[in-house]
């Protein structure tokens, strides 16, 4: 899988490499628009990162670009600017996602891994991680073959860490998963306990195994 | 009150108050010309008396004469009248069946040797009928000039303020946060002309610093928010590193929620300033229902973690116009707050329908409840908020015309938003 990443902050951008390199993705990374047309000019790319504000002009214009190109990369627009105007535009250009920073790389992963399963997987909407298969059209959890009962929050959370396996996912970016972009989180995050015992107990009764590894003080990983 | 009815009321005023002053005056002038004719009339009567009398010689020719002239009577006087007089007087009129003023006329006659006093009278019965008819006319007259000056401001107001009254409708449709040019109809009175050109040099400038403060905003938020997201990504990759110790994952965990604060803090912030430069002033229709179960639904582990009770009580046609990323914003902050705020297992009343807003929990009263709006305003730090929900609550009200207070009764914080 390639990615493009779109992003004029060095920092910023070294860190998303960095996060999404786990996930055995190939990134590259472009500073500038100009950069970045010619970068996709010559290569196809699975999935573009595009930040808005680029030094020599919109990013808006390379999504413009794409479009009429009729490339098919998915494109999670990251941007600071929290515009509604800049939303608008950029899912009207056919923008997949939009993703607001400050984010959390947890966040980003999980949005990079649908697009690209959108792009990718036409029709096959599965995932499976050792045992377990997601249907994400049908949104059911199987365990060998057989259904579990997850409620919804349940199943957003274990779609959150597969899309993040391997990887420490946050309590806070959990958090803020689950309660959605524009919701007051609180810094009480028992709620999440609660959530993961009970996700951690039905998975581990079917299956017999706990994927779920509590990284203490941190949050949770997958291991898949 | 209209301006036009404003003139045309000016104008009826000074009309009513110059007619009634003038009548008066009208009247008695009249009067006086009628009576200084009738005296000239008088003294002419006199000469053809006088010019008769030569003829008449004896007193019986005299008396003939009298009898066929009703209007001269000759009082015998020793003593002859120094000056002629002049005086109004009533008098039985048998041709008019009832008494009316008579204009009298004194004047000295001699009549075969012996001295006279001559009384010659006029009825005046005929001017005061024309004196009614004038002070008629004119009375008609006032009617009519009233009328013609509603008339005609009403004409005018079709024609002259027709262009003004297009520039208003197109003012009031305006809206400045659409990226749309004001167009004002074009008129050929020069003041209109001037008011189009002053109002589009100042739309022109609103607009512009509209787009300053907008930009600015949106400029500021993407440079506090770059270095919250690096440092962010940065703590989330040292996450990942196999080694970390407890305590260093302890750190990891604590500077991560600092900047989960800070990032909430900043988005809240940027979103209070939007709203101070109305950025959100697309108004549909929002039902308030949806938006009140939807949020119910975000908190709803948190509700159940604290053994809260939700009662709510909405109404079915509670929809209201309003902005639906705004209403949203309102909605979330006070339940979010009546939940953080809640105590254990107590209540949570909502009232709403399309006229008012309930929001009430049980809980321990505040020691400074006048200043629960303010930005910043906590009783305790340890409830985590951002201290900025409830003045967002505020100020959305206040731009968006709602009146909201706050009481304390029975153990139970309320919040109450009229529409």
């Amino acid at each position: 899988m390639k990615i493009l990443i779109i992003e004029d902050e060095h920092d910023m951008a070294k860190s998303l490499v960095q996060y999404l390199r786990q996930e055995s993705y190939v990134c590259e990374v472009a500073y500038t628009v100009a950069h970045a047309e010619e970068k996709i000019m010559l290569h196809d790319y699975d999935c573009i990162l595009l930040d808005i504000t680029l030094p020599d002009g919109n990013g808006l214009a390379i999504l413009e670009k794409l479009k009429k190109e009729g490339k098919a990369e998915g494109v999670v627009i990251i941007s600071a600017k929290n515009s509604i105007d800049d939303r608008i535009k950029g899912l009207n250009l056919g923008a997949d996602d939009y993703l607001t920073k400050p984010f959390h790389l947890a966040e980003l992963g999980a949005r990079v891994s649908a697009v690209i399963r959108r792009k990718r997987f036409d029709g096959n909407n599965n995932i499976s991680v050792h045992d377990i298969t997601i249907d994400l059209l049908g949104k059911t959890v199987s365990v060998n073959g057989r259904l579990i009962e997850l409620t919804r929050k349940e199943y957003d959370l274990l779609l959150f860490l597969i899309s993040n396996k391997n990887r420490v996912v946050t309590k806070n970016a959990i958090a803020e998963h689950l309660s959605g972009d524009d919701a007051e989180v609180f810094d009480n995050f028992d709620f999440i306990y609660a959530h993961m015992k009970n996700l951690k107990k039905k998975l581990s009764e079917v299956s017999g195994e706990d994927y779920i590894k509590t990284v203490y003080g941190l949050g949770y990983k997958f291991e898949g | 009150m209209k301006l036009l009815n404003r003139t045309i009321k000016h104008y009826a005023l000074f009309s009513v108050l110059l007619v009634l002053c003038c009548t008066p005056f009208f009247y008695f002038t009249i009067q006086k010309l009628f009576v200084s004719e009738m005296d000239k009339v008088l003294v002419a009567h006199k000469a053809d008396f006088n010019q008769s009398m030569q003829y008449l010689k004896t007193d019986e020719e005299l008396r003939l004469y009298h009898l066929m002239n009703k209007e001269f009577t000759l009082i015998p006087q020793y003593k002859a009248l120094k000056k002629d007089t002049f005086f109004t007087e009533n008098f039985y009129d048998s041709s008019e069946a009832e008494t009316v003023p008579h204009r009298v006329y004194h004047t000295h006659v001699m009549l075969n040797g012996k001295s006279y006093t001559l009384e010659v009278k006029e009825s005046l019965v005929s001017t005061r009928g024309l004196i009614t008819a004038i002070m008629g006319v004119q009375a008609v007259m006032l009617l009519l000039l009233i009328a013609g000056l509603v008339l005609i401001n009403r004409a005018l107001s079709h024609n002259v303020w027709d262009p003004f009254y297009a520039i208003l409708e197109r003012l009031k449709k305006y809206q400045i946060d659409q990226n749309q040019a004001l167009t004002l109809p074009h008129s050929s009175t020069a003041e209109f002309r001037d008011l189009s050109n002053a109002i589009n040099q100042l739309v022109t400038r609103n607009h512009e610093s509209y787009l300053n403060q907008k930009e600015f905003t949106e400029n500021a938020s993407h440079e506090m928010q770059t270095p919250l997201a690096i440092s962010r990504a940065k703590l989330e990759l040292l996450a990942q590193t196999k080694e970390l110790t407890k305590e260093q994952a302890d750190l990891v965990g604590d500077l991560l929620n600092a900047i989960d604060r800070l990032s909430r803090l900043t988005r809240n912030l940027l979103l209070l300033s939007k709203i101070e430069n109305r950025q959100f002033l697309e108004i549909t229709d929002v039902d308030l229902r949806t938006t009140i179960s939807k949020c119910l639904e975000t908190y709803s582990q948190q509700i159940k973690d604290k053994s809260l009770n939700v009662k709510s009580q909405i109404a079915s046609d509670a929809v209201l116009s309003g902005n639906l990323t705004l209403l949203d914003v309102l909605i979330g902050n006070l339940i979010s707050n009546a939940v953080r705020h809640g105590t254990m297992g107590g209540e949570i009343h909502i009232d709403c329908s399309n006229k008012m807003l309930v929001i009430a929990n049980v809980g321990e009263p505040l020691a400074q409840s006048h200043k629960i709006f303010q930005r910043f305003q906590r009783e305790s730090r340890t409830t985590q908020g951002s201290g900025l929900g409830l003045s967002l609550v505020k100020k959305i009200c206040d731009i968006s015309g709602y009146q909201i207070s706050y009481s304390y009764q029975d153990k139970k914080h309320s919040f109450k938003i009229v529409f």
